[in-house]
């Protein structure tokens, strides 16, 4: 499967969905006007990478700043995405990086943690 | 150029508005808006995490109405790059960060907010978390274009309990919707 990457704008994060490696990045902000129509094609082609099952453990890491609401639950479903793949026995890390003054990041890692336990979840916090 | 007495410039500096915008949104003004608030909050020596509340807010306050004004300038079934219009003000006040948002909505708008809203308002804040929590991990919601979640994001910000207002207009069948919060 095709590598996509996908560079940063003012309102939605720079996407690295390296699948030759198995590694996937997301970084940076995410605002846009509407985040279904942003995000749905990139949860598509994870949806269709995890599907071809390979066994090699997988990369994901998100350093995410600000989410807007509808960002949020975008991002949450693609974490599900990752666990279901976890669930079935692919091995996979998430490095989950945050800022250590951004609460509303702090929660949804601690959601993510609490829903995703088949995922390998590493919290990382950094300065703010 | 000299200021009338008690102009409007007077009565936004008695009431500690320092950002004020009544016209169209569009999610390029949404940005620059933020931009505006950003520096002014830095300026003013706001603490960082009130600054992300005040813009957070700001941004969902903004993008719900781009999404659900009554008023637009794009057509109606538009999902993207919607024009339509809204008033947003911020103020300092002595409670706190004030953000107030209003904008006309039509009665089908009215009929889906309302009970939300209702709800909503009389939640503290353990029950707002559970509500969050909750709308976060369901399953899509075909009336709305980003969901329930904007609206107890921004109950999640304020430290009071979010205070919201539907008032008929008098010349169509539209209601105004105002929503007020505190961070």
């Amino acid at each position: 499967m095709q590598d996509f990457s996908l560079p940063s704008s003012r309102q939605t994060p720079a996407i690295e969905l390296a699948f030759s490696a198995h590694r996937l990045r997301i970084t940076g902000e995410a605002y846009p006007e509407n985040a279904v129509a942003f995000f749905e094609p990139v949860l598509e082609q994870i949806r269709d990478y995890l599907a071809l099952a390979h066994a090699q453990p997988i990369e994901a890491e998100l350093e995410l700043r600000y989410l807007n609401s509808a960002s949020t639950k975008m991002i949450f479903k693609l974490v599900g995405l990752l666990d279901q793949a976890a669930s079935k026995g692919r091995k996979v890390r998430l490095r989950f990086v945050v800022l250590d003054d951004d609460e509303m990041l702090q929660d949804l890692g601690a959601d993510m943690r609490a829903d995703f336990s088949w995922l390998d979840f590493e919290f990382v916090e950094v300065a703010g | 150029m000299s200021q009338l007495p008690n102009g409007f410039d007077d009565v936004a500096a008695e009431h500690g508005v320092f950002f004020y915008y009544c016209g169209y949104f569009s999610q390029p003004i949404i940005t620059a808006s933020a931009d505006a608030i950003q520096l002014r909050l830095q300026g003013a020596g706001v603490a960082e995490k009130s600054k992300r509340r005040v813009l957070s807010a700001f941004i969902e306050m903004a993008q719900n109405i781009v999404h659900y004004s009554a008023n637009a300038l794009t057509d109606a079934e538009a999902s993207d790059q919607e024009v339509r219009f809204g008033t947003i003000r911020i103020a300092q006040e002595t409670e706190g960060i004030v953000l107030a948002c209003s904008n006309p909505v039509d009665r089908r708008t009215w009929e889906r907010l309302d009970p939300k809203l209702r709800v909503i308002s009389q939640m503290n804040l353990d029950a707002i978390r559970a509500a969050y929590r909750e709308a976060l991990r369901a399953d899509g919601e075909a009336e709305s274009k980003g969901g329930g979640l904007g609206l107890l994001t921004l109950a999640r910000e304020s430290v009071c309990p979010i205070h919201y207002e539907f008032t008929p207009t008098p010349d169509s069948d539209l209601m105004v919707f105002e929503l007020r919060i505190i961070v």
